[in-house]
This record gives C-alpha cells, structure tokens and sequence, in this order.
C-alpha cells in the first residue's frame, strides 16, 4: 500500500515537473516563435530627433543679373524662416546647373547639401520666364519643377513664389514669402509722435506710406480676400475704425456709432468687421456687416472687452477682457455669449490672435510677478503657455498666414528725460522660440499685421 | 524461389501515378540573398538593433514647429549593400498610403535623407550580417 502510495507521489511529482516544464515563461517561448515566424514586429527604432534646418544649396539661376537677384530673394526668404540652412557659394564644387539637366549629384553631396535648386531666367522687358528645379540631393531626384511668365518688373514677387513652393514642397506647410506688412510708422519725438499707415512686403522691401500722418493711426488689419486694410484713425479728433482700400487710396467710415470704435478685425470670411465700441465706462465688442453696415452686439457685460479675433473657421472668438477683475484672455462663440477665461498666468493679458492654423493663441502679457512685458503663445484651450520674447515693452502679435511666425514690435527705454533712446520696431520670431529677428523698416515701427498669402 | 521473387516484383511494381506534386520552386536563377519582407531585422538582437538606431539618429532630425509633429512616424524599408552600407529607403508599404499627406512625407523624407546622409548610411551591422543584401526595418518617431 505505502509502496503503491509513494509511487503514486512519485507520480504525481514527476507530473507536476512535467506541468513545470510545460509551464516554461510565455515570453521566450513567444519570441523564440516570433523570430521563427520573421519577426515582423521587429524594427529599428531612430528617435529623438534634433531640431534643425535642411541644408540647401541655391547657386545662382542661368540667365544672368536676374538669375541673380531671383537667387538672391529665394536665398534670404528661406534662410531668415530658421528652417534652412543655405550652403555656402564658397564650397560649391560647381557654380550652377542649368535647370534643364539632371545635375551631377557626386558634385553636391559633398557639400553637404540634402536639396538643390536649380533654374533659369530667359526673355527680358514684358515677358520673362522663369524655371526652376528642386533636387532631393540624397536619393538624386528631381522632386519639383516649375516655370512661370512674368513681367521683369514682377522679378520679386515670383522669387518670393518659388520660395514658397521650395518651402511648401519640403516642409508640408504653405509658405509665407509672398506676403505683405502693414504696419504704422512712427516719426518725431516721443510726445509729438506722427503715424501713418505703411505697407511693406515681409521682406521689408517695397516700403511705401499709405497716409499722410495728418492724423493718428493705429492697428491695421488686412481683408482675408481683398486689397483693403481695417484700421483705427483720429481723424477730425474722432477716433473711428475706417477701412483704407488699396487700390483707389479712399478712405471710409466703418458704420456711424456715437461711442469710439477700436481694435477692428475682418471675419475669416471677409463679409464682416468686428472690433470694440467704447459704452460708458467700458467696451463691447461688436460686429458690423460690410454689405449693409448693419451691427450686432456680441458682448455686454458692462466691463472693458477689447481685440476680438475670430478663430479661422470663424466659429469661435477670442478677447480680452477686465470682467474678472483684471485683464485676461476669454474665448466665446462666434454668435456671443458663453465666454469662458482660458489665460491664468500671472499678470495680465492683451491683444490675443487666433492663429491661422487654429492651434495656437499668441498674447501680449505683462504686469504680475514679471517687470517686462512678453510675447507668448497658447493652446486655445489655455493650456501650454510659452513665452517666445521678452522686453521693456513687446507687444501687438500676428501671425503669418501659415501660422508658423509671429511678428510684433519692441519699443526701446528713453535714455533721458527728452525721450532720447526710444524707439519702435518691428521683430519676427518662429513659434518655437526660435529665430527671433529684427524687421527692417525706414522709420520706427509698431501694430504689424500679416496679409494672407498671395495679398 | 522464382515464382516468389516474381511476386515480389510484381507488389513492387507501380500500378497507380504518384500522389506527391512537383516542386514549382525548383530550378530557376538563384536569388540576392536578402530578405524582401525586412525580416533581416528580427535576426538582430535589441543590443544591435539598439546600436544601429543611435547611430542613425545622428543625422535624424525635426521641423518642431510642424504641425502635430509629436504625432508622426514613419516606417521605412532599408536596403545595405554586402558592406552594410545603405543603398536604398523607401517608405515601408504600411505607410504608403500616406504620403499623399505633405506633412507626413516631408516627415518621411526627413527620415530617408538621415538613412542616406553619407555620415549615418555606414550601419554597423553585426559581422554575422556583413557579405550580404540586408532588408531592414526602421521607425522613425520625433
């Protein structure tokens, strides 16, 4: 019996080694099974990237001077976005490449170069054409080609084009080269300021002023579709939003309200302006239709609500407002009502604009536990505030159109009681933080506004 | 003896056609060695594949103010020469069907030119994985 027992354990332990056994980790037996199968949840993985820009090689286009200068535009526009990084002339093995052959890519690998225009200017006076190459250097590809008719006048703004085709082409993202600035130039001492209404294009180039400085001018708003710029004027000591049409230079009135109107901006479908219409003590923001003039009320909380921005599907709008006590950021939708805070950080809150791509508000803030004043950006639900610049004062942000560049303006301390020292300009930064650069303009400079792309 | 030895060869003899079927596989001009399907990659242990990936990312770079950037990857299909060196990326057939998104294929090509930059194509492979073709399989994430 303990014999037929203990052959029993005996049994039941060499089964249970057995159940051991068979029991061995899942997961050698589940690789060992993988890798019989082809592993094809194996990969190589390359993470971690670093931030940094494409190097490109742009040799002068064939067909002389303009070649030239069209190389030239193309050169600055990519490598002022921070995105680029141009080759050096210097260390090419050959000069150019006609646009019409393949080029010799055992040539240009050396340098470093990972893309590669190409191109060629012929014609001259009323009709010039312009064809260029964008090469994959790497793989040895050719990966855009264009060609366009112009007049020889036009040279600049095609340069600008082809930029932005190189730009969209290589980073998924239209461009923002062929673009203008309207900004408000400023002259004469600091108490006796003048300021006039100018236009630029983003590069600084084609500076002109739009007014005569009889009267002030202030924050300047492009039309989404159409050559007109929204702006704030003194005239007749009366200050009013008026919209400047660029074509004819006229002039008018944007409704007829007894208070002060301020702070316009265009609605992303262009048919309407809203903007901030002084009531007592306060401001509400309104929106008048251009058709018919006819106005709307869009807040009335009995507080000052200022710089209202549509998002760019038009569906929602951001302002700023002292409703809370101080001057913070609030988001409403498009018909009004329903506002709610999204900006919490210390200090207070100005000029939001919704970004063109819709992920991001940039801000004026200042005050709070900073002395300075600072550029920033957030996400539209509030969350993620970045501080891109910082300054004695810094403020007035908008975006280019594709979203990726904020442009703004710095003013500088008086150095003496007279005012020596101050002064105002123009300075553009990427979102990221990065990049951040002066914007060349002849006199000082404040309020820019970017123009939709091709404007 | 001989009617039994005629019986046998009878049994022996074939009376049916064969039940096995021809090898279609047979013959035929002899391959590059390789593995078409990246499966090169799963004969790599972690370690190696580990070394391969960090040095690859030397040359692996982002546009961080792209749009949802943080959400991108791309897998790609790597080709190395008997050297290790690699000849050949393209986007694997998974994400093919993506690249008509311009921001996913100017991230994918980002990917391919840091595999095809003369200073990261040198892969260090293994020395059990030098003398022939490879077919390996990258992702590449931000």
């Amino acid at each position: 019996m303990i014999d037929s027992t203990n052959s029993l354990l005996r049994r039941r332990s060499i089964l249970a080694g057995a159940a051991g056994l068979l029991a061995a980790p899942v997961p050698v037996m589940s690789e060992a099974l993988a890798q019989a199968a082809g592993g094809q949840s194996a990969v190589i993985d390359v993470n971690r990237a670093r931030t940094a820009p494409i190097p490109i090689a742009i040799p002068d286009l064939g067909g002389g001077q303009l070649g030239s200068q069209i190389a030239g535009v193309i050169s600055n526009d990519l490598s002022n976005s921070g995105l680029f990084r141009l080759i050096d002339k210097a260390g090419f093995i050959q000069a150019s490449a006609s646009s019409g052959d393949a080029p010799n890519f055992q040539n240009w690998k050396p340098t470093g170069a990972q893309a590669l225009v190409t191109g060629n200017v012929s014609g001259s006076g009323g009709s010039v054409r312009v064809e260029f190459r964008l090469w994959d250097v790497l793989p040895g590809t050719q990966i855009q080609g264009t060609a366009y008719t112009t007049t020889e006048s036009n040279w600049r703004r095609i340069a600008h084009i082809m930029a932005d085709v190189i730009y969209e082409r290589l980073l998924g993202e239209k461009g923002y080269f062929d673009t203008r600035i309207v900004y408000i130039a400023a002259t004469g001492p600091r108490d006796r300021r003048t300021k006039r209404l100018a236009i630029m294009d983003q590069d600084s180039a084609n500076n002109r002023v739009l007014t005569d400085g009889s009267w002030l001018a202030l924050t300047p708003r492009f039309h989404p579709t159409r050559p007109i710029i929204a702006f704030m004027s003194y005239a007749n000591n009366r200050p009013r939003v008026y919209l400047f049409d660029l074509s004819s230079g006229r002039q008018t009135q944007l409704g007829d309200f007894a208070g002060m109107t301020f702070a316009p901006r265009f609605a992303p479908d262009g048919n309407s302006v809203i903007m901030a219409l002084s009531n007592g003590g306060g401001s509400d923001i309104i929106s008048v239709d251009l058709g018919s003039h006819a106005s709307r009320r869009l807040t009335q909380s009995g507080s000052i609500d200022v710089s209202p921005c549509y998002s760019p599907d038009g569906s929602q709008i951001v302002f700023a407002s002292d409703r809370g006590g101080d001057q913070q950021i609030y988001v409403m939708g498009s018909g009004g009502g329903g506002a709610r805070r999204i900006s919490f950080g210390s200090g207070r809150y100005a000029t939001p604009v919704w970004s063109p791509r819709g992920d991001l508000i940039a801000f004026t803030r200042y005050g709070g536990d900073q002395s300075n004043f600072s550029i920033g950006v957030m996400r539209p639900d509030g969350s993620g505030e970045r501080i891109l610049s910082e300054g004695w004062d810094v403020e007035g942000p908008t975006f280019a159109p594709n979203g990726r560049v904020l442009m703004f303006y710095r003013e500088s301390r008086s150095r003496d009681p007279r005012g020596g020292g101050f002064g105002s300009q123009l300075v553009s930064v990427d979102i990221t933080g990065f990049n951040e650069r002066p914007v060349s303009t002849p006199t000082d400079a404040s309020d820019p506004a970017w123009s939709p792309l091709g404007a | 003896m001989d009617n039994t030895l005629e019986r046998l060869r009878q049994q022996l003899a074939q009376s049916a056609p064969p039940k096995s079927r021809y090898n279609p596989q047979a013959g035929g001009a002899p391959n590059g060695g390789g593995n078409p399907m990246g499966n090169d990659t799963a004969a790599l242990s972690a370690a190696q594949r580990g070394a391969i990936g960090d040095h690859v990312r030397e040359c692996w770079t982002k546009d961080a103010g792209a749009l949802d950037i943080d959400k991108q990857q791309v897998m790609l299909t790597v080709t190395t020469d008997a050297t290790g060196v690699a000849r050949r990326a393209e986007v694997a057939g998974s994400d093919v069907g993506r690249l008509s998104d311009p921001r996913f294929r100017a991230f994918a090509e980002r990917a391919i030119r840091a595999i095809m930059d003369v200073r990261c194509a040198n892969l260090p492979l293994p020395q059990t994985a030098l003398g022939r073709v490879n077919v390996l399989t990258f992702r590449f994430t931000p």
